[in-house]
């Protein structure tokens, strides 16, 4: 409640100058509704209801209000009166002030009954402020809570048995930047302690500083040089046992003639940990060559070299990347990407022995702005540690696109399907997953805006999971700005492996009263 | 001389009680100077452009590219800013047309917006973030022109990202999933694009989840090296649950013993001692404390020898695990 009246007061005071000032205009939705909650099953199983509560709302969405003196004004409360409300609100002026407030409060459910749930909650407070057009001031902070119950997921006795979760963290930063032409130096300092109430010696406390530089040679713009440094100390309250980490990384960007561009990425790292008094050390370069020419084509090849060492091992890395894309027409892209990297261990052993791994990607997309886009997509990846016999391969297809009918409205819909297949000396695990989603929304005819979607996922072999959802809205103009919304979903969720418990049913009805507030 | 003294103390605490009162209250008189004594924006009404194209202009009314009549506290945003060969185009405005910041490379299109808006975003965008290695520019998610969007994104979705990343977008809608869907959390909230972000964006990404689940965080006096293993490539957190949304509960890449089976296989001994009872429950019955332990090095649970198997650690056995 502290929380939200906070940012109560803060919403007032901005009212309240809004108010006094010379109103130039804005725009908002100020919604009032009602919603209709029934449910059966296991409420645990279907995340996109966790935070669906019968009752009465209040939300102002969309809320944008410009001053004569530049000044604008921004608000999206959503649910303010509920449990899983979400509010966010900003002041700013260009090149002057940024102040931004948010708070969200949120629930995660693990019993059947919806008993066993934990709520996080998080309020957050962020000003910028530019004395100058070269200087900037930035400061803030926030509070996070998670209190509740949670039900233990691999419990041996089969009889629920929970686990008391309550604890809080402060947070709280300050940076300076500068900034001159397109070059920019800047630093911040950030601290955050936890407090577990239930038991202090889960206390921690962190710090962090950094500090980084991007910039554009004088005489020589075609040169950027950029570089940082950050340092990371978290530490336990009690034992002062802490992991400390130094970061420096430096390099720079050449511009070439005829499109071409170089870079250079160079970093150093040491991590240390005082609980098992051992140092891990990272040592990274990376190099990239691009061209590029901007409405045809355009190519990247990479390599990085990487060396972690810590206590037991030494381990090297080669890695390749490469992407290209190619406009063979102005609505036409073919976009394609690979990286590969590859481990040795150089010293020492390791229990996971030497990893390999690739990811790729592939895509083929229309877009023509006053028609719609469609696009094709494939990507995976592929993780391999021979020494233990572990590989995982994963794959995805996915077909997407919008289609805008200017008579009659939009359109927008999908299909994923995706496979996993995770082997190891112990045994296999393997799902093909399906998703088809799809949403159409009507223009306005007669005061009337309807539309419609759904999604269907399906997930099969060692799984049997079948979900879905269906939406139906209608909103009507009943006069001026004054609209009507009516709005319904309904939920399905079963895993068809385990009968007993594991299904979940909703529907919801929504119905609102929407003010389409103009000033 | 004693009554003196009082006085000057009197008067020092007076002073400092004083400034203390000018302190605490700096924050509103700075913020109620920024809200009215400010100089207010005014239309350029009069640049030659606006002949032609006066509805252009509307659109960019209350954000940061209005233009401005003249600098406003150091900044002028005309047309021209980001519109070049406009002299061309005023002789033969069918033959020479102004360029279009939109079809610009990656790097030239970063070099426009990055001589007013120079932020730690663009510094990386020009480094070695994947969407500059992908060749992709500003204009790729912001759009200049008529909108009203945050960070003038060509649209305010919490998920906006999806909308390229459809793969992803799939991910959210598996059994279990970071709540993206019902709008409780961002793509922003991970993967920082503002000046949180790290100089490569999957870079530490460990240290990133604990941003919120700080409880599970060491460090601990016996680590886990997977949760902990300092690497600054990735791993960690990631190598054991899929951060978007997996087919089985908690995130977790595979359901059951598959986690810890996929780098420990079923030790022997598991096998083979008290007829294979350590091969036929859930690791972590008794590797409770598999994020980290502040009890023992196997991550046992510290209550194990009272609660689950009474004897075991007074039978001689397994004293020496503790």
């Amino acid at each position: 409640m502290r929380n939200t009246g906070i940012i109560v007061v803060a919403l007032v005071v901005m009212l309240i100058a809004s108010g006094s000032a010379l109103a130039a205009g804005g725009n908002g939705d100020l919604k009032a509704g009602y919603t209709f909650l029934n449910q059966k099953g296991n409420q645990s199983m279907n995340h996109s209801t966790f935070n669906v509560y019968e009752g009465a709302a209040l939300s102002l969405e969309g809320f944008r209000y410009l001053f004569d003196n530049g000044i604008v004004a921004r608000a999206d409360l959503k649910n303010i009166v509920r449990n899983n409300r979400n509010l966010t609100a900003s002041l700013f002026k260009r090149g002057v002030f940024d102040l931004r407030l948010s708070h969200d409060k949120y629930r995660r459910v693990y019993s059947f009954n919806g008993g066993s749930f934990t709520r996080r909650q998080t309020t957050r407070a962020q000003l910028a402020v530019h004395p100058t057009d070269f200087l900037e001031l930035s400061g803030g902070g926030g509070y996070m809570k998670r209190a509740g119950n949670m039900e233990d997921l691999f419990n041996p006795t089969n009889i629920p048995e929970q686990t008391e979760v309550d604890y809080h963290r402060t947070f709280y930063n300050a940076g300076i930047k500068f900034n001159h032409k397109d070059s920019q130096v800047r630093a911040e300092y950030r601290g955050a302690q936890f407090r577990d109430n239930l038991q202090s010696m889960r206390d921690q406390n962190r710090f962090e500083f950094r500090t980084d530089a991007y910039i554009t040679v004088p005489k020589y713009e075609f040169i950027h040089l950029l570089g940082g440094f950050r340092r990371y100390v978290t530490e336990q309250d009690s034992s002062k046992f802490g992991i400390r980490s130094n970061r420096g990384w430096g390099g720079g960007i050449i511009e070439l003639p005829q499109g071409f561009s170089v870079k250079y990425i160079g970093m150093l790292d040491r991590t240390a940990s005082d609980s098992d008094f051992v140092a891990t050390d990272n040592m990274s370069h990376a190099g990239y060559v691009s061209y590029d020419n901007p409405t045809h084509w355009g190519a990247t090849v990479g390599y990085q070299y990487d060396v972690n060492d810590d206590f037991e091992d030494e381990v090297r890395a080669n890695s390749f990347y490469a992407s290209a894309w190619v406009k063979p027409h102005p609505y036409w892209e073919v976009r394609a990407e690979q990286g590969h990297r590859s481990e040795d261990i150089h010293d020492g052993v390791r229990l996971v022995g030497p990893e390999n791994r690739q990811r790729y990607m592939g895509q083929v997309s229309f877009r023509k702005p006053e028609v719609g886009s469609f696009r094709i997509k494939w990507d995976g990846n592929i993780r391999k540690n021979d020494d233990i016999s572990a590989k995982v391969n994963r794959n995805r297809v996915t077909l997407g696109g919008t289609l805008t009918l200017k008579k009659y409205g939009w359109l927008s819909g999908g299909y994923s399907f995706s496979t996993g297949k995770y082997e190891n000396s112990a045994g296999t695990f393997e799902f093909n997953d399906h998703l088809l989603y799809g949403d159409f929304t009507t223009i306005e005819y007669r005061d009337v805006v309807l539309s419609a979607g759904g999604q269907y996922y399906r997930s099969k072999k060692d799984l049997d999971v079948e979900h879905f959802n269906v939406r139906f809205s209608a909103v009507y103009r009943l006069y001026k700005n004054i609209k009507l919304e009516a709005k319904y979903s309904a939920y399905n969720f079963d895993d068809l492996l385990f009968f007993d418990n594991q299904y979940y049913t909703a529907n919801i009805v929504e119905v609102n009263l929407i003010d389409a507030l103009s000033f | 001389m004693d009554y003196l003294l009082i006085e000057e103390v009197g008067m020092k605490n007076k002073i400092k009680s004083e400034m203390r009162r000018i302190l605490t209250r700096a924050p509103l008189i700075i913020a109620a100077l920024l809200l009215f004594a400010l100089p207010a924006f005014a239309q350029d009404d009069g640049a030659a452009c606006l002949d032609c194209h006066d509805d252009v202009a509307d659109g960019l009314v209350g954000t940061t590219h209005q233009l401005t009549n003249g600098k406003i506290n150091g900044i002028q945003i005309e047309c021209t800013s980001c519109h070049k060969n406009f002299k061309e185009h005023l002789e033969d405005a069918m033959e020479h047309h102004p360029s279009r910041p939109d079809t610009l490379s990656m790097l030239a299109a970063a070099q426009l917006c990055g001589s007013c808006h120079v932020t730690a975003h663009q510094t990386a965008m020009v480094s070695t973030d994947p969407h500059s290695r992908a060749e992709l520019n500003c204009f790729s998610c912001h759009k200049i022109h008529d909108n009203k969007n945050r960070y003038l994104l060509k649209d305010d979705k919490d998920d906006y990202c999806t909308s390229c990343h459809t793969n992803v977008k799939a991910e959210f809608s598996q059994r279990s999933s970071h709540p993206l869907e019902s709008g409780n959390i961002r793509c922003i909230d991970c993967h920082h694009q503002d000046s949180r972000k790290d100089h490569q964006l999957t870079k530490g990404f460990d240290w990133t989840c604990q941003e919120c689940h700080t409880d599970y965080a060491g460090p601990y006096l016996y680590e886990h090296p997977v949760v902990y293993n300092h690497l600054v490539n990735g791993g960690g957190c990631t190598e054991c649950h899929n951060p978007h949304g997996s087919p089985n509960e908690r995130l977790l890449a595979q359901p059951g013993n598959g986690v810890c089976e996929q780098c420990h296989g079923i030790p022997p001994l598991h096998l083979t001692m008290h007829a294979g009872l350590g091969a036929k429950v859930n690791c972590v019955n008794c590797h409770t404390d598999f994020h980290g332990s502040n009890d023992n090095k196997y991550f046992l649970d510290p209550m194990l020898g009272t609660t689950f198997f009474a004897n075991c650690y007074q039978s001689g056995c397994h004293d020496n695990v503790r």
